[in-house]
């Protein structure tokens, strides 16, 4: 698989691209392949290998398996965070089984460690039982012999994906005719703190809190009407999250993975992301211990905005330069439009 | 869909390379960019008295920089590092290639050239395509696009003295007219194939294919004034209107590069579309559709509030249906 990324400028989207799609695509190999699961880094499906090789050749460090059948075979990573999963992942899968017949996907479950995700990644699994997909989870680190299969490996995700995904999970939705009337606000206060000392001086800050005082936002969200959630506590299962969500009528957020929950709210809802830069540091790949060690970079994701032109949402974006509540209040109370859809005045 | 604004980077900032001692830049096709070169290293008694050879061999240090053409691609891609570059070096000689500039662009280049010269900016003009071969030594040089969306920050900052009343409250409300831009219309070698994920949804750019309406509805409705940037009789004027602005409504288009000039705290409404940019003209189909993000970025930097909605159907009355029916969007555009 040659796939590369498409050649985008930064800041741009891909919707529709010609170079990127013809690379992207999921190819159905047929002959005999060697698999090295050996060599993956499980974080990076893009750096897997494929080998053409000969069924059966001993490798002496490694254990061998040998998948081969007439059986489509669909290899597939399951990624972390609620947007990875459905938007970069799993909406590739749903496009690729549906081009072939009684397939079985193998699926590498071991970035999901989390709590967090499994809800998310249990329910994954369930809908591929409820339309009579088989699948099985391998996470050996083994040489396989395999023929007749397709390797996703694809993040570029296209409108048709999310399309997809969204039919995909309709069937879920009980009452199709409810007019949403949710006013929601997706908190963080739970995650662990994200303090980065390592990046250098240099970005506008170095630690991933979005809110330092979520509570005083939370409060003032509450007292205009918002249901403050936290969607890994408040639900057990996540048809109950798909539900709830199709019921919102205002989502509120602060730049983070909860906004993939818009997938679900229906046409000509609104999305207010509070916009929040995130900071990276990285060298060479390793993360460091030391204090101020590490080059770094701060980012606008522009997912959410992309997914809201998709699903036919209003999009609104604030700046949240300071990470205090105070000022996101400030900008609601000096603003008509923030009042009424906010504060309802 | 993984897309990103870098604000702030420590790997590569403003994408400028050094390049230490002479060296010397073939021009080998009929137009090259100072983007796009390989510098080959030289002796000085390599230099040749060639008619079209440029010679900017000096002490100095220097930043060759190729300008691009439209407001997005000038002010973001080329100015934004350029005035960054400038800011660290603003001893340095800035060369300028102009070749890939239009008549359209007249107003804001000469605004540029004129306010470096007021500045004690040393700049020289080139016209890289009437060239073969360029001679500098120790000189920095643009790679890519520019990845940083401070370029809004700095154009601001830039451009400071050209305002004639910094206390003024924005109180405008304009939308920007697309109504001068020439015809996109990408059918002679573009076919949209609804089978084929990777072709583009349409063979053509228009991003309106009714934008007189939408005006009249903004303008009578809620009392917008409508703006055609390119009528502007010189760059000031258009930065001083944008810095009186509270609020610009524009569909997906280059001219909301001027929301820089606007004041913290304004309202930014973007009515979305794909773009369409054909990838080669002499390949049925080649093409990229995207979504430009780079607009809520500048927002963010500028600490504008943003906006947007879709404009899928590239129909006005689609998206005047979609205000009617929603209070607080005619709120925004009332206030």
């Amino acid at each position: 698989m040659n796939y590369q990324e498409p050649r985008l400028k930064v800041g741009a989207t891909d919707i529709r691209n010609t170079l990127a799609a013809r690379m992207g695509q999921s190819e159905l190999k047929k002959g005999r392949w060697k698999l090295d699961f050996a060599n993956i880094v499980t974080s990076n499906v893009s750096n897997y290998q494929i080998i053409e090789g000969l069924e059966g050749e001993p490798d002496p460090e490694y254990t061998t398996e040998t998948l081969m059948s007439d059986q489509i075979k669909i290899f597939w990573w399951m990624n972390i965070g609620l947007y990875n999963s459905l938007f970069e992942c799993f909406s590739h899968l749903v496009h690729e089984i549906k081009k072939y017949e009684d397939p079985v996907v193998i699926i590498n479950t071991t970035n999901i460690f989390s709590e967090m995700d499994y809800a998310y990644a249990t329910f994954i699994l369930q809908s591929l039982t409820d339309i009579g997909v088989k699948w099985e989870i391998y996470n050996h680190k083994n040489i396989i012999y395999v023929n007749n299969f397709v390797v996703i490996n694809r993040f570029c995700v296209t409108p048709e994906n999310i399309q997809e995904l969204k039919d995909h999970f309709a069937k879920y939705i009980k009452n199709k005719d409810v007019k949403p009337f949710r006013k929601v606000y997706l908190s963080r206060r739970h995650l662990a703190p994200r303090d980065y000392k390592w990046i250098k001086d240099g970005l506008s800050c170095k630690t991933d809190h979005r809110l330092f005082d979520s509570e005083v936002l939370e409060k003032f969200l509450e007292d205009n009407g918002f249901e403050v959630i936290i969607p890994e506590e408040k639900f057990t299962n996540f048809v109950d999250q798909i539900n709830y969500m199709y019921e919102v009528d205002t989502l509120v957020s602060l730049s983070s993975s909860g906004i993939a929950n818009a997938l679900f709210m229906q046409k000509n809802t609104s999305v207010i992301e509070f916009i929040t830069t995130y900071p990276m540091g990285l060298i060479t790949g390793n993360w460091s211990e030391d204090e101020n060690s590490v080059e770094g970079s701060e980012s606008v994701h522009h997912l959410y905005q992309t997914l809201s032109y998709v699903n036919h949402n209003c999009y609104f974006a604030l700046p949240n330069w300071s990470r205090y509540s105070e000022d996101l209040i400030n900008i609601i109370k000096e603003n008509t439009h923030f009042r009424k859809i906010i504060m309802g005045e | 869909m993984s897309s990103t604004s870098v604000l702030f980077s420590g790997f590569k900032p403003f994408n400028y390379e050094r390049y230490d001692g002479l060296g010397a830049i073939f021009i080998t096709s009929q137009y090259e960019k100072f983007s796009n070169i390989s510098p080959v290293k030289i002796n000085n008694s390599d230099i040749s008295d060639r008619p079209n050879a440029y010679n900017f061999v000096s002490d100095k240090t220097k930043v060759l920089v190729s300008l691009m053409n439209g407001p997005y691609h000038f002010l973001h891609d080329a100015l934004g590092g350029t005035l960054q570059m400038i800011k660290n070096f603003p001893d340095a000689l800035y060369i300028f290639d102009i070749s890939a500039m239009h008549d359209f662009d007249k107003t804001y280049l000469n605004h540029w050239f004129k306010t470096l010269t007021k500045k004690n900016i040393d700049f020289k003009i080139v016209k890289l395509n009437e060239g073969d071969i360029v001679y500098v030594n120790n000189f920095y040089y643009k790679n890519g696009y520019n990845n940083s969306t401070n370029a809004a920050n700095n154009l601001f900052e830039f451009f400071q003295d050209d305002i004639v009343n910094k206390d003024v409250k924005p109180f405008r409300k304009i939308y920007l007219s697309r109504k001068r831009m020439t015809e996109r219309d990408y059918s002679a070698f573009l076919t949209p194939d609804p089978n084929w994920n990777g072709a583009p949804s349409q063979n053509h750019d228009t991003r309106m294919f009714d934008e007189h309406l939408l005006e009249e509805f903004l303008h009578y409705e809620f009392g917008f004034d409508i703006v055609i940037p390119e009528t502007f009789e010189t760059f000031a004027d258009q930065i001083n209107y944008m810095y009186e602005t509270k609020t610009v409504v524009s569909m997906t288009s280059s001219g909301l590069t001027m929301s820089a000039f606007m004041q913290p705290g304004s309202n930014v409404f973007e009515i979305m579309n794909t773009m369409v940019v054909p990838l080669d003209r002499n390949k049925h189909n080649m093409a990229e559709e995207a979504l430009h993000l780079f607009y809520i970025s500048m927002a963010f930097i500028k600490g504008h509030n943003y906006f947007s909605i879709q404009n899928k159907t590239r129909k006005a009355q689609d998206v005047i249906e979609r205000i009617k029916n929603t209070e607080y969007i005619q709120e925004l555009l009332r206030g």
